[in-house]
């Protein structure tokens, strides 16, 4: 029983460790290519465009009110990022398999749960040099524009991370389910594409006029209502959706509606990762 | 060391591996062979955990594999037939990298060791993706080295490696059976296992065929059935004549060297001595030939199919 | 979806549309309740078609229902139901009844009830009469219109007399010669004010006040009957708390200012700024509730959100400026005039309401100027005990606009440093094709 204990104690100080080194090589590996370098300075110009149009508005306008006018270049800049990493993260996941590297990590002491983690934990760290990056961004911007910073800010970038997670972990779901590394990106761009189309239609149909008498059922109404319960899964779903909700709490000062989404985009990042890991272990480590 | 119970897998209907028993004592090199589509690689990732077998088990250092225990992993070298590396690094980074995977204590030393003896280090600094095959060849014995497993499992390690690289390869494998790892040897190149390996599991279609020590397994296969005669320059009739003696099965000639094959395992040089004294034949050198691991193999192997292909017709 | 099945369901989805957009709204005589509730700042009215299931009305003041008997249609350019009240607008002849927890809990009567206002926006009423008050309230009015346009018509015969005057004397000047000064002719008659009080008829309606809850309600006809469509969940709410909004108006760009009723919503402004701000007194509302409140049919409003609801001028207070960790000064609430400047340029300017020679004053406020030294103030109304009012403090601060090339070059930094990384690590290995 106490080797037992022993055996199991170790087992998962050899899991962590291999997690941890894997996650430093997939970082290093990330830092090594130019790519990460210009997602981060896109997200940051996208974010400059954005508060451009802010001080562009108060030229003109003479008056600019906003509680945060920082937030939607922190959603955007986030955003971008987290989707160029969950992009990586399925391409590097999948890339190892195809090329038949993932079966040489798992000669050693490498299991599922070590493999899908480390890539999980690397593209996380590379994002929280990201959001320093964008703290420091922040912080020059708001000193340079004379613009109020408030802590409501940290706390959203936090929750940023999470969100991150989410979005990353589901990268690693499309690489592990789509096996090929072309298949594992069609994938994840379907999906995209799906939930966005989704929302899209969402919009469109709502619009539409509603023929509606007591002895006849409008079709459109059968696919509006649909959509809106589609669209309702979809603020579920997806962590960007639930990332603006947070947003929205944060500013509302609503404490219980923050921890509600934060949980929502927490619970996400854990099935996802949990899918990943079980759909590995039914697929297996062979390309 | 390595025991595999009744280890069977099924890919549908076709099973690649057959209840197979193999045992794989402390400190011993063993050869598994077989010819192509055997089984052999199927097994060794059953061993390796990479593939679940079907039915039964596989116990390394007593422990099952099943249970996915990293600390059967650390203490496992492998080096795989088909080798694929990051390109993206170099082979520094890369062995450093294994280095912090195994935990391996003063690393850089280590490294810088390994790679010397196979004649790398002057290519650390280079990117995997430069590297030639034989060269990645040894950077995956180094990488399996490493971590100073207590068991190697290779498969065809020395395939694609130029003669130096397969007798740098061969020494090492000699100073790890000297320090008393235990070594599994799967390939093709069977003067190399003939030379290193202690006992040899031959298997076919999933089965283990014969598992024997080399010696043992010989003389099973060929014992002594072929004499190397040198002679004066041998005639036509004198061929003809050593053809008829009544052990001779026949006679392979080239110049002035026969090899001739006898009919079982019984020691014919003293009868054919006498004949040829008799015939007044100069003989420049007699001896008698041993089977090779290659000739057995393909005996055992031949035999087999022979017979799996009879029942199957007989059927 | 297989190929023709899905170019079917798009095309039905592009038809549809046309063909409801072909078709003349249909009209069907339906139940419905009018409604005159307060909705934080006056009364207006909405209806509530059979459609709608909820009414939403503000607790603890004075709203009406009105049963009604209308003409309904869809109109599809604003996807909602209106109603032809020109064509039929009956008055549905009962008793209200309201449940609470299953319980009825109140049995109301139909009584008369009017809207007036002192301004001609026929969407908002600030006052609202019930019983006997309406029709004392009407009649008042009635009596006020008949002043009005006996004022008038005296002020039109006024006028008419003093053009004649103005037209003898300048003639008489004409002819003799002599030159005339303003003190020859006579005042004009005055003005008659313009029309303070404006009324509808009086109608009848249920007069609800409810505390906060949740009800049930239906109508009770004569005959014992229960229309389907009067039978209707009742939410009544309050207001989570007041507040004070400030209407900013630029010194350059007086016709449009902008509101600030969040209370942490910062005030940015550029450099070298005038700003004169008027404060509201305002009310919170869960938007939700107050959406449907306004518009039963609108679908829009979350019930996680909330909204301000200015109501009414803030007066007697004074401006408290504060620049960080600096000055303190107060600020008094003064009449400004808009002053068009004279010449053919166009252009105004802002100067203080001098009642001897300007007509009124364009708007109150205070005037808050915003150089390079102020470049973040706090300011907050204070009454005349000096007591800080709760809910009026705002931050204003300048934004440096012409720096926004930083953010461009900000946002290059990490391009370089990308750059930089991987040239050391070029240098670092060697990227060669090794042939042995």
């Amino acid at each position: 029983m106490a080797i037992d204990h022993v055996k199991s104690k170790n087992n998962w100080r050899y899991h962590w460790h291999a997690i941890m080194t894997l996650a430093e090589r997939s970082s290093q590996s990330t830092f090594w290519g130019l790519g990460i370098f210009i997602t981060i300075t896109l997200a940051l110009l996208t974010s400059a465009l954005v508060l451009h149009n802010s001080l562009r508005f108060t030229e003109r306008n003479i008056i600019y009110i906003a509680s945060q006018p920082l937030f939607l270049p922190i959603f955007v800049n986030t955003d971008l990022v987290s989707l160029y990493l969950a992009i990586i993260a399925a391409v590097t996941a999948s890339r190892e398999r195809d090329r038949g590297t993932l079966e040489v990590l798992f000669y050693g002491p490498v299991d599922e749960m070590a493999f899908i983690l480390g890539l999980f934990l690397a593209q996380l760290k590379v994002f929280l040099v990201a959001i320093l990056v964008a703290v420091v961004w922040l912080n020059l911007v708001t000193w340079l524009m004379h613009l109020a910073f408030s802590i409501e800010m940290y706390i959203i970038l936090i929750t940023s991370i999470v969100m991150a997670g989410a979005v990353i972990a589901f990268g690693l779901l499309t690489a592990v389910w789509g096996g090929r590394t072309r298949t594992a990106l069609v994938y994840f761009l379907l999906v995209l594409m799906l939930l966005a189309g989704l929302q899209i239609a969402d919009q469109v149909i709502s619009s539409l006029v509603l023929v509606t008498n007591p002895t006849m059922n409008d079709p459109i109404l059968v696919i509006r209502n649909t959509l809106v319960v589609v669209s309702g899964v979809i603020q579920w779903v997806s962590p960007y959706s639930q990332l603006n909700q947070a947003m929205d709490a944060v500013m509302l000062h609503h404490l219980s509606g923050y921890l509600l989404h934060l949980g929502v985009i927490l619970f996400q990042v854990l099935v996802l990762l949990l899918g990943s890991i079980l759909i590995l272990k039914r697929k297996g480590v062979r390309g | 060391m390595i025991q595999t119970t009744n280890l069977t897998k099924t890919f549908g209907d076709y099973t690649a591996v057959d209840h197979l028993n193999l045992k794989i004592l402390p400190g011993e090199t063993y050869g598994f062979l077989g010819p192509n589509g055997a089984g052999k690689t199927t097994t060794l990732l059953m061993i390796l955990g990479i593939l679940k077998p079907t039915e039964g088990e596989v116990h390394v250092f007593g422990e099952p594999v099943s249970s996915g225990s990293f600390s059967i992993k650390r203490r496992l070298g492998v080096v795989a037939e088909y080798q694929t590396f990051y390109d993206e690094m170099t082979a520094w980074e890369y062995l450093l990298f294994f280095s912090k995977l195994f935990e391996v204590e003063d690393p850089e030393k280590r490294i810088q060791e390994l790679m010397a003896r196979v004649q790398l280090w002057k290519w650390r600094d280079v990117l995997l993706g430069g590297y030639s095959t034989g060269m990645k060849r040894k950077l995956g014995f180094v990488r399996a080295l490493l971590h100073s497993p207590e068991v190697l499992i290779l498969d065809e390690p020395v395939s694609g490696l130029d003669p130096f690289g397969v007798v740098q390869i061969r020494e090492v494998l000699i100073d790890e059976h000297i320090a008393g790892k235990t070594i599994l040897i799967s390939s093709h190149i069977l003067s190399e296992v003939e030379r290193t390996a202690d006992r040899v599991g031959i298997i076919a279609q999933g089965r283990l065929l014969v598992e024997d020590s080399m010696v043992n397994l010989r003389q099973k296969v060929g014992g002594y059935r072929r004499i190397e005669l040198q002679a004066l320059h041998p005639t036509e009739k004198l061929v003809q004549e050593i053809h008829a003696l009544p052990f001779v099965d026949r006679i392979d000639q080239e110049n002035d060297l026969m090899v001739i094959y006898t009919h079982d395992d019984a020691d014919y040089r003293a009868d054919l001595g006498r004949f040829l004294t008799s015939q007044g034949v100069v003989v420049q050198g007699m001896r008698a030939l041993e089977t090779t691991l290659e000739e057995a193999f393909i005996t055992i192997t031949e035999a087999h199919i022979r017979d799996w292909t009879g029942s199957q017709d007989g059927d | 979806m297989k190929g023709p099945g899905l170019f079917f369901v798009l095309l039905s989805i592009f038809i549809l549309p046309l063909v409801a957009y072909a078709q003349a709204p249909e009209r069907t005589e339906e139940f419905v309740y009018a409604t005159t509730q307060f909705n934080g700042s006056g009364y207006r009215s909405a209806l509530v078609p059979p459609q709608s299931g909820t009414i939403y009305l503000i607790a603890g003041l004075q709203n009406i229902l009105a049963p009604r008997r209308t003409q309904l249609y869809y109109w599809p350019i604003t996807n909602r139901y209106l109603a032809d009240w020109a064509v039929e607008n009956k008055l549905v002849d009962g008793q209200l009844e309201i449940f609470q927890y299953g319980k009825k809990i109140a049995l109301i009567e139909l009584s008369d009830y009017v809207v007036q206002s002192d301004s001609s926006d026929t969407e908002e009423a600030n006052a609202l009469y019930v019983g006997e008050a309406a029709k004392g309230a009407y009649a008042h009015f009635q009596e006020f219109q008949k002043k009005y346009r006996d004022d008038l018509y005296a002020y039109y015969q006024a006028q008419d007399v003093y053009r004649k005057q103005v037209d003898e004397i300048v003639r008489n000047a004409v002819q003799s010669g002599k030159t005339v000064s303003e003190a020859d002719f006579p005042k004009p008659p005055t003005p008659v004010p313009p029309l303070s009080l404006f009324s509808r008829e009086v109608a009848q309606g249920y007069a609800l006040s409810l505390p906060v809850g949740t009800y049930t309600i239906q109508m009770r006809l004569p005959d014992g009957s229960i229309p389907h469509a009067s039978r209707k969940t009742l939410v009544t709410f309050e207001k989570m708390q007041d507040g004070v909004a400030y209407t900013i108006v630029p010194q350059s760009r007086w016709t449009k200012p902008e509101s600030s009723s969040q209370p942490e919503g910062v005030i940015y402004t550029p450099r070298g700024t005038t700003l004169y701000l008027q404060p509201f007194r305002q009310s919170q509302y869960n938007d939700f509730y107050y959406t449907r409140m306004v518009d039963p049919q609108d679908q829009s409003g979350r019930k996680d959100r909330t909204r301000w609801v200015p109501f009414e001028p803030y007066k007697d207070a004074n401006l408290r400026h504060e620049v960080l960790n600096l000055a303190v000064r107060e600020i008094p609430l003064e009449a400004y005039f808009v002053q068009q400047l004279p010449g053919i340029g166009l252009g105004y300017e802002v100067v203080k309401f001098d009642p001897a020679n300007m007509p009124e004053p364009s708007f109150e406020g205070y005037k808050l100027e915003l150089t390079a030294d102020n470049a973040e103030c706090h300011i907050q109304l204070v009454n005349a005990k000096g007591e800080l009012i709760a809910g009026s403090g705002r931050v204003i601060r300048v934004l440096y606009t012409d720096r926004a090339w930083s953010l461009y070059a900000l946002s290059a930094l990490p391009l370089m440093v990308g750059f930089g990384m991987i040239i050391e690590r070029r240098r670092r290995i060697r990227k060669i094709k090794v042939d042995e």
